[in-house]
């Protein structure tokens, strides 16, 4: 009871002992939640600076215009690749329309996701959400370049149904058309309009028809015709596995770039634009093996301080202790009520420590807080009865004599 | 309590690189209802005595019986709790509590019922020439007189048999000094306490119904006035 009093009234020292315990804790746990923090961006990293790939010729230069086979494109599923944007081109042509029934040629690109090309909410006679319908079912509903039924004076609106044949190119040895080859005749409903560019390099070949990739690769499987992407791209979907992944790529066929090499279109190569992904997590790996380095002399040197605190906190106490031991208290019974004030002060400080990160929103499990919470204590703890031995071993004439 | 006996006993200090003998074969005699002095020099070895007979510590060599039972078979801090009450030069009061508290400290560590001890307290208060408005006063408001008056206080609320003052009127003026002593003479004729106190002042010296006088560890001179009184 006195012993609480004492507390309470030497409120400098006790505030003291509260704020230490308090100051110890909340470091301990935010240098633990910087560690965790790193980690966090790290496994997130991949959101903020996305490994992007895609499909190459060998030389690196080609990414359009590409013949990529169907298997390997599914190659790219087990990758794990996400946001996966995939083109794919067919020849052909429609039938004007009117008593002649002319045929036009036409240039169709097919793609699966809208941001295949650039075309702004503007430029389209559709929404985007309903291009992006278009494009992500197999419907054979398309839409149809303004520019280009003006020229060939394609009488047409959305609704209607146009005659199409489509034809697949036949290459040269350097990847240059040689002629073409029937794959199908179909229909293909004009859902829409487009105008402007499509593209922004001149490298690439403006479609006049753009349809979804599932629906023409239905076409050419239809009729046993092998099908081809031009084009393929996404992002790693587990970026944290980079250096396996690049592995996994290997073993599925997917040849490196080599930029050395000349321009070959039969040859596909997988290209991993990594390089701020690696930079960054380099850093962060960096701060979190510097963090992890010093984990362990932080925690040692704040342990030690800890112990020396309240080591310090009993000496002073010396005087107290000897009038203690003058008035029968045992040594036993001194040793516990230090032990006992010490340990409620710790308790205080690491206890509001806590709340306080846990209202800051400081999520670390509950063993984690457990675990902190306890290391302390017995810290605190052994600290204080290393000191109260010590000093309550002491022959009580010799502490009478240097009080 | 009968009686309290030094027989050859000396204590020395010593650590790594000297050993000192504070006392050297002393013997000596107190018995209840005496006003016992022992009168030294700076580093004579009085306080050594008083700190054994307060059984802080053993002797090196020798013993000290109470009542025919040595030290080393009693258990001393029940001895210090229950037979002694010590005074100290500098009052030992603790400074967080208030005076009812510092003089209500020993009752709680004897185990005794409390009952009215409010009103013990302010008797005992009375009885050191102290008032009631003193007792929610912490040591650090009194003038040095009056926390030696708070410590003798102590000791009568202690109600312990012998009391042992070391130097008690050392820090304090010739008023408050004759004062204190007066008080401590009272509890030995009048209480039948055993009072063992330690000075350098002849003044006081020359009061002591007994008196041992020591030099350089060792009892040189004893006195016995117990005739004259």
């Amino acid at each position: 009871m006195y012993r609480i009093k004492y507390a309470v009234r030497n409120k400098s020292r006790s505030f003291l002992l509260i704020l230490i315990s308090f100051i110890f804790i909340s470091f301990i746990f935010i240098y633990l939640d910087s560690i965790d923090g790193n980690y966090r961006a790290l496994e997130n990293l991949g959101e903020q600076i996305p490994v992007s790939i895609c499909l190459t010729d060998v030389s690196g230069i080609r990414q359009q215009g590409l013949r990529i086979q169907e298997k390997t494109a599914d190659h790219l599923e087990q990758l794990d690749v996400k946001e996966k944007v995939l083109t794919a081109e067919s020849y052909g042509n429609v039938s004007r329309g009117g008593q002649d029934k002319e045929k036009i040629s036409v240039f169709l690109t097919a793609a699966n996701d809208a941001s295949a090309f650039l075309l702004e909410p503007e430029s389209l006679t559709v929404s985007m959400e309903e291009f992006e319908t278009m494009l992500s079912e197999d419907a054979g509903v398309c839409l149809l370049s303004r520019e280009y039924a003006e020229e060939r004076g394609l009488d047409c609106q959305p609704g209607d149904v146009l005659e199409l044949n489509l034809y697949s190119g036949k290459y040269d040895e350097i990847g240059q058309v040689d002629g073409f080859e029937k794959v199908a005749s179909t229909q293909i409903e004009i859902g829409g309009f487009f105008q402007g560019r499509v593209y922004d390099s001149i490298m690439t070949e403006e479609p006049n028809v753009i349809c979804s990739a599932d629906w023409l690769r239905g076409q050419y499987a239809a009729e046993g015709k092998p099908f081809y992407y031009s084009s393929a791209r996404g992002v790693v979907g587990n970026p944290m596995e980079l250096n396996a992944w690049k592995e996994k790529a290997r073993e599925l066929s997917f040849f490196p770039m080599d930029t050395q090499k000349p321009e070959d279109i039969a040859q596909i190569a997988l290209s991993v634009d990594d390089r701020n992904y690696i930079q960054t997590a380099s850093k962060i790996k960096k701060n979190i093996e510097i963090l992890k380095i010093f984990v362990i002399p932080v925690f040692v040197l704040l342990i030690l301080l800890e112990a020396l605190i309240f080591f310090l906190s009993i000496h002073n106490q010396k005087r107290e202790i000897f009038l203690m031991r003058c008035l029968g208290m045992k040594r036993f019974e001194i040793i516990l009520q230090l032990l006992l004030e010490g340990s409620a002060l710790a308790v205080i400080g690491s206890g509001a420590a806590m709340a306080v990160l846990l209202c800051a929103g400081y999520g670390f499990p509950a063993d984690t807080w457990l675990k902190v919470f306890l290391a302390f204590m017995a810290v605190q703890f052994l600290g204080s009865a290393f000191s109260a031995v010590l000093v309550c071993r002491k022959n009580v004439l010799y502490i009478g004599k240097t009080y | 309590m009968n009686k309290l006996k030094i027989e050859n006993v000396s204590y020395r200090y010593s650590n790594h690189y000297q050993t000192t003998y504070a006392l050297r074969e002393v013997n000596a005699q107190f018995q209840s209802g005496q006003f016992c002095v022992i009168e030294g020099k700076s580093g004579s070895g009085k306080t050594t005595m008083l700190s054994l007979l307060a059984g802080l510590d053993l002797p090196s060599e020798g013993t000290i019986y109470l009542d025919e039972k040595s030290y080393r078979e009693l258990d001393r801090d029940k001895l210090r709790r229950k037979q002694l009450s010590i005074i100290f030069q500098n009052y030992n009061l603790f400074p967080m509590l208030t005076v009812q508290e510092n003089i209500a400290y020993p009752l709680g560590l004897t185990g005794r019922k409390k009952g009215n001890w409010k009103e013990r307290i302010n008797e005992i208060l009375e009885s050191v020439g102290l008032n009631e408005t003193m007792q929610k006063k912490f040591p650090g408001m009194l003038s040095g007189g009056e926390q030696q008056r708070v410590a003798i206080a102590r000791t009568i609320a202690s109600e312990a048999p012998i009391i042992l003052a070391d130097e008690p009127t050392g820090n304090l003026d010739t008023a408050n000094s004759g004062r204190i002593v007066e008080k401590l003479k009272k509890l030995s004729h009048e209480d039948g306490r055993c009072v063992i106190l330690v000075t350098h002042d002849p003044d006081i010296a020359r009061q002591a119904d007994v008196l041992y006088r020591m030099s350089d560890g060792r009892i040189v001179e004893k006195k016995n006035r117990i005739g004259d009184r």
